[in-house]
């Protein structure tokens, strides 16, 4: 008999779609909009410098980890203790370790700072979402405007 | 024997000011305020006060709600509970995990040294409330 996979759930960071993924895997397509997604978790130990770090899972910055990308999007939250240098939109909680440097703008649902922390500058907008609606989830995911 | 407790100033849950206010050692907001506050010491927003102000202080604690630009030049702590609309300067900051937040945000000593100067002088603004025109500069 095969054994019952334990699943995880996921929201696609292209079109907001929802899904459930078993809980081991590390990348997949969403089934609404067919793009590729990675789901494992972003560690980053090192300098990182890209155009945007996506990911359905979170993005963990280690003491010697450095972000330098225009977005950082993760599903499940975000950890800094390094440095991080983007516009951070988080769908978990974001926590700013002491030994972290912060620069760059902050959505996410909830904000844990440690002392210590420096944060140069940045947009902050810590609230927990409001109840989605169909309609304006399909206004966000491209609709064409005006 | 003398009391040595420091002597706090308590605004009770039933009292709405407006206004300025200056304090030199701490406060405790369980009411209303409206207005602007200045002080050397530690200000208090407890649970389930309002504060609808610009405040400058040294300390700052936060466990109700807070709506406008806060200044500390040491700390500023928000409590699971608190709400905070507005920009915020502090040299240190400790967020507890469930507190809102929505406004610009700078921390670090870097921070504290522009308190005080030219710098930080227009993040004293309390913003509108929704449905008020917003204040015009004076000539």
């Amino acid at each position: 008999m095969a054994k019952a996979q334990a699943q995880r759930g996921v929201r696609c960071y292209h079109c907001r779609h929802r899904f459930s993924v078993g809980a081991k895997t590390q990348s997949t397509v969403c089934p609404s909009c067919n793009k590729s997604l990675v789901v494992e978790d972003v560690v980053v130990t090192t300098l990182k410098a890209v155009r945007k770090v996506q990911t359905c899972g979170k993005v963990v910055v280690q003491k010697k980890g450095h972000i330098i990308a225009s977005l950082v999007d993760a599903g499940e939250g975000v950890e800094v203790v390094g440095v991080m240098e983007a516009s951070v939109v988080s769908g978990g909680p974001v926590r700013i370790g002491k030994t972290a440097r912060w620069k760059g703008d902050c959505r996410a649902p909830a904000l844990a700072a440690e002392l210590g922390c420096v944060i140069t500058s940045g947009f902050f907008e810590i609230q927990e979402p409001a109840p989605e609606d169909g309609a304006g989830e399909a206004a966000a995911v491209g609709a064409p405007s005006g | 024997m003398a009391d040595t407790t420091p002597q706090a100033t308590i605004i009770g849950p039933d009292t709405h000011i407006k206004g300025d206010m200056t304090f030199e050692s701490t406060a405790r907001l369980l009411g209303t305020f409206e207005g602007k506050i200045t002080s050397k010491g530690e200000l208090q927003v407890a649970s389930g006060a309002t504060c609808r102000a610009a405040v400058e202080a040294t300390k700052v604690t936060i466990d109700g709600e807070l709506e406008g630009n806060l200044l500390a030049r040491e700390r500023v702590e928000l409590t699971a509970k608190a709400k905070v609309k507005g920009d915020m300067v502090a040299a240190r900051l400790v967020v507890a995990e469930g507190a809102a937040f929505v406004g610009h945000l700078t921390v670090g000593p870097e921070a504290a040294k522009s308190i005080g100067s030219a710098d930080a002088a227009p993040a004293v603004v309390v913003p509108p409330r929704a449905g008020e025109p917003a204040p015009q500069p004076k000539k």
